[in-house]
């Protein structure tokens, strides 16, 4: 069998330890991003001559910042090996993204309880406050993008036994772009930078357009023909699921808009 | 995401209100209108070219790090200052429209109309029944009937009447620190004043009667419009209307940076010293 | 472990720290120290008993023997019969003087210059020399006495008069009264002041009202002290005249006449009386002395316990 190609462009033979593999190479990545951001994790730019740090309170708050990017990352990846064992019909893959979900749930309750903790004890207010509220509202939609991802890879394990209803184009392109969307909307939050959440945001409107185009495709197969409708459905699913993690993506985006400018706007009316 | 205000009750817009100006109150409230008000010690300049309006009937906290001319703000709104030898004022504070430093306003009947409590309760050394009737007598009250009236509702009025009723005669030191500044709003109470001024009155307290005494404010912003000099960051999130925010620049006096809602201070200050400082990342 | 004994055993580190916290409790030095500091004592002690021993050994008999008869008989060349009736009439109408003159004047003074005075120059120079004044030895206002109240306004008091050497005293006292109101007043809180002031009081007002009372007993106490002062001080009557003299107790003099005329006083009968040659007046003239210890002791126990009266209500 020729080697094809995932939509996240790995090899499809690699079992689910080299795939942590990767995700650690994007991590380590995204680390760089944060590490080498001047200032403290709510505020990137330059410190005056005045500038008495809180330390402990600092420390806090780049340690859950990089924990929601991590979890983001692992967000990331799921979307990728969902729709990895989709296009493929691998039902072990499919299982192994769906027992993957757990770690993604895990993650945002450590979070939770790290903020929690935080704003007890440290009292913040006005940009450290809206930091931590930001990602705690990020870690939720992170998790509910991530049961999005493992619902993908149940309606993957579900069609795995048959044969593919059709060439599968606009799928793994959506299960890419939504991935790519995943990180984009990270490393905006990363560098509060307003404007790649604008643009992240705005990009939402060709997962719709995908979404409309397999929508059409589909229901033409199934109207055609009664056996295509099972299969048909179950990749109407996975497209929705797929759309609705771009519709997060754009609420996190508008997260990071609250959280660099302090106002509500927004991102997709 | 909205956010409350305990003064309005009701959640505030959506988009935060910007209010860096000097008049964000309408004109025919305020209280008090300062117009480029600097305060000397001799030749130090302690407070400089201060502009600011101050709304009737609620709180206003003043905050900044030390040194920067809260308490010498604070105290040139009821002519304090002109007990220390050498204080001036240059510019203008305005009392309901009235020059308060003009030559023919007599201190005597500022301070009668504008009160102040102070940062460690000070009661007279005398019984509590005096230390809150000696203001209305200098006033000129007379008759026992009168000041006892008046003795009774002002320490009704500053929530301490229950646990001083069957002791007037004993002197007010022998309360705890927290009745004793209770005391000492009484007294300031007790001569019917328009505002009262209160320069940290928590600090020297424990942390319960700090929160009694916030809440006595709330209840005494009804009758009387209140300003705050207070260190206490949190306090003045919790207590108070709108914040004023001071600091000392490089000829260490001290000037307004910022003013506004307090919530809106503490939520998302315009200015990015207000913001370091609120923060707790002001040196 | 049941029963365990008082005695712990401690551990390596928590020995050290015994031994650390235990420190040299035996320290030669500070003993030697403590028995300086208690020599000296025992010297003042040693000179205080001297003098009293001395002084009752010679007086008390003949205070025992002639009892009251002694402390109202008045003067006489005769050591049997002399007492010192006069000059206790003499010291209480000096008292009176002093009281009269330097109590209101000088506690004014002390106000005026604690809470109204603005600290010019002039303000500091009048208070430098106020306390300069204090300094000043006795006998140097004897002479101001005898110039000004015996000689210059001779026909108001009737020149070497009990009336001129209380004016005299009186002025000696007036720079003590001062500083000690002052210092009283300044140990006024400030904070008292502005609460007052903070509810509409005026200056007057604070003072009567709050600085007084509070400053009160430190000022009471410095006026009884003041007194026993003024009693004690022997050269300034010197000069002013009642050395030799007695009262004029004619019956059918008046009351002015008393007062312009001659007169005595405690310790300047104690001083005539050591001149004498005679043993007995020497005895005569210690017990003087005790009386007049008595009397100052007597005035500093009543100033300690009205002190101590006011503080408490504080």
């Amino acid at each position: 069998m020729e080697q094809e190609r995932t939509p996240a462009g790995r090899p499809t033979n690699e079992s689910a330890g080299e795939v942590d593999q990767r995700d650690d190479v994007v991590q380590q990545q995204l680390d760089a991003i944060v590490h080498n951001a001047a200032g403290d994790a709510a505020r990137p730019e330059p410190r005056p001559a005045y500038y008495a740090s809180r330390d402990t309170l600092d420390r806090e708050m780049r340690e859950i910042k990089d924990e929601v990017l991590r979890m983001g990352s692992m967000v990331a990846a799921q979307i990728g090996a969902a729709i990895d064992a989709l296009v493929r019909h691998d039902p072990e893959a499919a299982t192994a993204t769906i027992v993957g979900d757990g770690r993604i749930n895990e993650a945002q309750r450590h979070i939770a309880s790290l903020i929690t903790t935080t704003i007890a004890t440290q009292q913040p207010v006005a940009r450290d406050l809206r930091f931590l509220l930001s990602l705690d509202h990020v870690t939720y939609e992170l998790e509910r993008m991530g049961d999005h991802a493992g619902s993908v890879a149940k309606q993957a394990r579900k069609l795995a036994p048959n044969p593919p209803l059709k060439q599968y184009v606009d799928l793994p392109r959506m299960g890419e772009l939504a991935a790519e969307q995943v990180r984009g909307v990270l490393r905006a939050l990363v560098e509060l930078d307003v404007d790649t959440a604008r643009e992240v945001a705005a990009k939402d409107d060709e997962m719709d357009h995908l979404y409309h185009s397999i929508f059409d495709d589909v229901l033409v197969l199934m109207r055609a023909d009664p056996d295509n409708v099972d299969r048909g459905a179950r990749i109407l699913f996975a497209a929705h699921y797929l759309e609705r993690i771009g519709d997060r993506v754009t609420n996190v985006a508008e997260d990071v808009v609250f959280l660099a400018t302090g106002d509500i706007e927004d991102l997709n009316p | 995401m909205a956010v409350e205000t305990r003064a309005e009750g009701h959640a505030i817009e959506l988009r935060p209100v910007i209010a860096n100006e000097a008049t964000s109150v309408p004109a025919p409230e305020a209280v008090f209108r300062l117009e480029q008000l600097s305060c000397w010690y001799g030749p130090f300049r302690a407070v400089k070219d201060i502009d600011l309006a101050v709304g009737a009937k609620r709180i206003t906290a003043i905050i900044g790090p030390s040194g920067t001319g809260k308490s010498t703000l604070l105290r040139a709104l009821n002519r304090m200052n002109d007990l220390i030898e050498g204080a001036h004022v240059t510019g203008q504070v305005t009392y309901h429209g009235v020059e308060l430093y003009a030559p023919e306003v007599d201190p005597v009947e500022v301070r009668r109309r504008i009160g102040m409590v102070f940062q460690k309760p000070n009661p007279f050394p005398k019984t509590i029944y005096e230390n809150v009737a000696f203001g209305p007598r200098v006033a000129g009250v007379r008759g026992k009937d009168k000041l006892d009236e008046i003795v009774e509702s002002s320490l009704r009025r500053a929530a301490i009447w229950d646990e001083v009723k069957d002791k007037l005669g004993s002197l007010g030191t022998a309360l705890s620190g927290g009745q004793q500044q209770r005391l000492c709003i009484a007294r300031a109470i007790a001569v019917e004043p328009d505002v009262i001024l209160m320069d940290e009155p928590c600090s020297a307290l424990d942390p319960v009667a700090t929160l009694r005494i916030e809440e006595l404010m709330w209840e005494l912003k009804q009758n009387y419009t209140i300003i705050i000099v207070t260190h206490n960051m949190q306090q003045a999130a919790r207590a108070s209307d709108e914040t004023v925010f001071l600091t000392m620049d490089e000829d260490r006096a001290g000037y307004l940076v910022e003013k506004g809602p307090t919530a809106q201070l503490f939520t998302n200050p315009q200015n990015r010293l207000t913001e370091d400082y609120v923060s707790g990342r002001f040196g | 472990m049941a029963g365990q004994p008082a005695t712990v055993r401690l551990s390596p580190a928590q020995e050290a720290v015994r031994r650390a916290l235990e420190g040299n409790r035996f320290n030669v030095g500070q003993l030697w120290f403590q028995l300086l500091l208690l020599g000296s004592l025992l010297v003042v002690f040693v000179v205080l008993i001297t003098l009293l021993l001395d002084v009752l050994q010679l007086g008390l008999p003949v205070l025992l023997e002639r009892g009251v008869d002694f402390l109202t008989a008045g003067t006489s060349s005769n050591a049997d019969i002399a007492g010192i009736g006069q000059g206790i009439f003499g010291s209480l109408l000096i008292i009176m003087f002093v009281a009269m003159l330097a109590f209101p004047i000088g506690i004014g003074a002390a106000i005026y210059l604690e809470e109204y005075a603005y600290d010019t120059r002039l303000t500091r120079f009048l208070n430098a020399s106020v306390r300069n004044l204090a300094g000043v030895p006795a006998i140097v206002y004897g002479l101001l006495g005898l110039a000004v109240f015996v000689i210059f306004l001779g026909p108001l008091t009737g020149g070497r008069s009990v009336i001129a050497g209380g004016l005299t005293m009186g002025v000696l006292v007036l720079p003590i009264v001062v500083i000690t109101t002052a210092e009283s007043l300044r140990a006024v809180p400030q904070s008292i002041r502005e609460a007052g002031y903070g509810v509409g009081a005026t200056k007057w007002q604070v003072i009567r009202s709050h600085v007084l009372p509070y400053a009160a007993p430190g000022i009471l106490t410095g006026s009884i002290l003041t007194i026993a002062r003024a009693i004690g001080e022997t050269a300034p009557l010197i000069l002013a005249g009642g050395v030799l003299g007695g009262f004029a107790t004619r019956p059918g003099t008046g009351a002015v006449e008393t007062l312009q005329g001659p007169y005595t006083a405690l310790p300047l009968i104690i001083f005539n009386w050591s001149r004498q040659p005679s043993d007995t007046f020497r005895e005569i003239a210690a017990a003087a002395i005790i009386a007049l210890l008595v009397f100052i002791l007597l005035l500093n126990a009543t100033a300690i316990y009205l002190r101590n009266r006011f503080e408490r209500r504080w």
